[in-house]
């Protein structure tokens, strides 16, 4: 029976149907952690962040710069489909993306000479992977769609061969673009797959590599970079909180115990974790030694992969302990690239996911062709893997699409008011604050949080919500409301359902003086009461918010 | 008379009356040997209790500059409380006061602790929100688990690979 092209798409489309169930039918917001809400705001801001990346309607009452974006490439294609639901594109782009990424790493896998049915093996340890998993729970979607990478893995695997020529250059070129504008985690991880394959064609070749193709390279994407690379690090970072960093060695430790998977699939507070490769790649790439040998090009693309596979172990360093001759600037830019690129290095693992099924899936078709049903039990591991191992998409939870009806009884910019975490675990900001711009989908007021992160800087709802929960508490009810007013703001929001009963009753209680008839709801999810501010004449919220100085 | 058993046991068995106030104060500010207090009058009662961050209250977690403290009386209306701080070097401060209302049965304050910009601890009353989950632990059956599958898929291709290439294994 003759393999027919089409059939590796149409499987890739059922098993990313299947994996990511029930993303292709369902609106509502799935994932456990709060990156979801904050994904489907970043869909519905895509087209007037793609028109400026300065955004009025967040971080009220001062326009706040995104120069860090989610991504880029999501942000184009949600204003491509500006005309869907923003949470059905987020659904949308979980199937599509599993099953393109799934393609791609089937195609490159073929390409080192893995025979279908068997590189499909490729697509599904790639597509598939632990990261893929915990971006779809954790709820960045877009981190799975990634067919550049593989297109890059051939384009450069090929543009640094023997037969490279100038247009396999520009291709991997713009692949490695895609990959990194789809985010930078991907970027980062493409680079690795980038300086392995080099590094390899340098040593297979002694140094006679063919410059032409790199140069092509390097020169589609310099401009662009440049670019990129300016707009990312245009904005100053605020204090940068490095955290307490335990030893180096039991930091590595932990990561490899992570990254090889004898932690079964768990979902804790705040992360999802698989195994970043399936037990069959894992498995397949041990044998390729034996199997391979005589088999041209596996070494490097494996290399490659266990090269990013210990990388992705990256410590944090204790930057507390940097030499003190060091000038600050150059302390500075260390803890601003730890903070910005390097928090979660266990990214770097897509590349090895990548290498491991190309390289996996050639093994499995040299096994076959010896031994073609015997060969047919790994079939049977990857499906166990995919479905049983990772336990997708059981896993996958599910949370109210709707928002609050309470938001629609005014017009006007909102301060939402939630309780306070005050131990130092960011969850709880990052929660409350994707929250509230998700429900800004909905209801289209300005609100004062800042819905993409920068670094060290605190938004105006986290200063002034602090600030007026001093001030209610205290009993200053009226002064608040004047100047909550003078900010511009025309409604609290409270989430009373969340504070403590007695601190719920004490800000309630303040808040009736200024609103003794708030539009309280108990729909979308949670109960919102918005508390409606006295109009204060002639403000200018603006200058206002400048006397808040840091 | 007969009925005075009945009265012995609805009183053994009615709710505990007791107020519970727990105090917590979360600190940026961490000297040398801080200690820090809550201090009340408690229905005509002065009271001064030390905030802990050893675990050793309940639902406390040690070392993490969270100070916890709670208070058990009678059912009391309102309480001015005052937020108590020293240290090796600094002397007995007052980092802040304010009269709270109390719920009935359970309640809680909570203050975050930082220094003002002329070097005093200022214990400012913020509403924290109640606990996350608790982060699950591992369970060494399902560490076993895996384990023992990534070791069977080793085995079933070593399996395959020493049919197919008995050279090489």
């Amino acid at each position: 029976m003759s393999w027919k092209a089409w059939w590796t798409p149409a499987l890739f489309s059922a098993l990313a149907v299947a994996w990511t169930w029930p993303a292709a039918f369902s609106g509502e917001l799935l994932g456990h952690q709060p990156d979801t809400p904050g994904t489907v705001w970043f869909i519905d801001a895509a087209p007037r962040l793609l028109r400026s990346l300065t955004d009025t309607e967040t971080g009220w009452p001062e326009p706040v710069t995104y120069t860090r974006p989610d991504s880029f490439t999501l942000m184009w294609l949600a204003s491509l489909f500006a005309f869907v639901p923003p949470a059905w594109i987020h659904g949308l782009v979980q199937v599509v993306g599993v099953a393109t990424s799934a393609w791609a790493a089937e195609a490159f896998a073929r390409a080192l000479g893995a025979k279908p049915p068997w590189s499909l093996l490729a697509g599904a340890t790639f597509a598939c992977c632990g990261l893929a998993s915990s971006a779809l729970l954790e709820g960045y979607a877009y981190h799975v769609l990634n067919p550049w990478m593989p297109l890059l893995a051939w384009a450069w695997y090929r543009a640094t061969s023997p037969a490279g020529r100038w247009q396999h250059g520009v291709l991997a070129g713009l692949a490695w673009l895609l990959t990194l504008f789809t985010t930078a985690w991907l970027g980062i991880a493409a680079a690795v797959l980038v300086v392995g394959f080099f590094a390899g064609a340098l040593w297979r070749e002694r140094g006679r590599i063919r410059w032409r193709p790199p140069l092509a390279a390097l020169a589609t994407l310099a401009v662009p970079l440049a670019i990129y690379l300016r707009t990312f690090f245009s904005r100053e970072a605020g204090e940068v909180d490095t955290g307490a960093v335990t030893d180096v060695l039991p930091q590595i430790g932990l990561a490899a115990i992570r990254a090889v998977g004898p932690i079964h699939s768990t979902d804790l507070l705040g992360h999802n974790q698989t195994a970043q490769v399936p037990a069959v790649g894992l498995a397949l790439l041990a044998a390729a030694p034996a199997v391979l040998a005589r088999h041209p090009g596996w070494r490097v693309v494996a290399v490659t992969g266990l090269g990013a596979f210990l990388l992705s172990f990256w410590p944090r360093l204790p930057l507390s302990e940097l030499p003190a001759w060091l000038p600050d600037t150059a302390t500075r830019a260390i803890e601003l690239l730890y903070a910005s690129l390097l928090r979660f290095p266990a990214r770097i693992g897509w590349t090895w996911a990548l290498c491991a099924g190309a390289v996996g899936a050639c093994v499995a078709t040299r096994l076959a062709e010896r031994a073609p049903k015997a060969a047919m039990g790994l079939w049977a591991i990857a499906l166990i893997d995919l479905f049983g191992v990772a336990r997708q998409p059981w896993r996958q939870v599910a949370s109210p699409s709707d928002v609050p009806s309470a938001y629609a009884a005014q017009a006007g910019p909102v301060l939402d008011l939630w309780p306070e975490n005050i131990d130092r675990a960011p969850d709880w900001t990052i929660r409350t604050t994707n929250t509230g711009c998700f429900y800004q989908t909905a209801h289209g007021r300005p609100i004062a949080d800042h819905c993409i992160a920068n670094l060290g800087v605190e938004s105006p709802r986290i200063r002034i919500g602090r600030w007026l929960v001093s001030e209610l508490l205290a009993g200053r009810p009226a002064e608040a409301a004047a100047k909550l007013g003078a900010l511009g703001f025309t409604t609290v929001a409270l989430h009373p359902d969340l504070f403590h009963a007695g601190d719920r009753a004490r800000l309630a209680s303040a808040l009736n003086v200024i609103d003794a008839s708030p539009t309280r709801t108990t729909d979308g999810g949670e109960t919102v009461v918005a508390y409606r501010i006295p109009e204060v004449a002639g403000a200018d919220p603006a200058a206002e918010w400048s006397t808040w100085a840091d | 008379m007969p009925a005075l058993p009945l009265f012995a046991l609805a009183i053994a068995f009615a709710d505990d009356p007791a107020q519970t106030v727990r105090v917590e104060v979360a600190t940026d500010w961490r000297p040398q040997n801080l200690r820090v207090y809550a201090e009340t009058t408690w229905l005509g009662e002065d009271r001064k209790l030390e905030l802990k961050n050893d675990g050793t209250v309940a639902g406390d977690v040690a070392m993490d500059n969270i100070f916890v403290g709670v208070w058990t009386g009678e059912p009391v209306r309102e309480l001015a409380i005052r937020i108590v701080a020293e240290a090796q070097d600094v002397p007995r401060a007052e980092a802040g006061a304010g009269i709270e209302p109390v719920a009935l049965g359970e309640d809680r304050v909570v203050y975050a602790m930082s220094l003002n910009d002329k070097g005093k601890p200022v214990a400012r009353r913020v509403a924290a929100a109640l606990p996350g989950p608790a982060q699950e632990m591992v369970e060494p059956t399902m560490i076993a688990a895996t384990l023992g599958w990534v070791a069977l898929a080793f085995a079933y291709v070593g399996w395959l690979v020493h049919r197919t290439h008995p050279s090489t294994s």
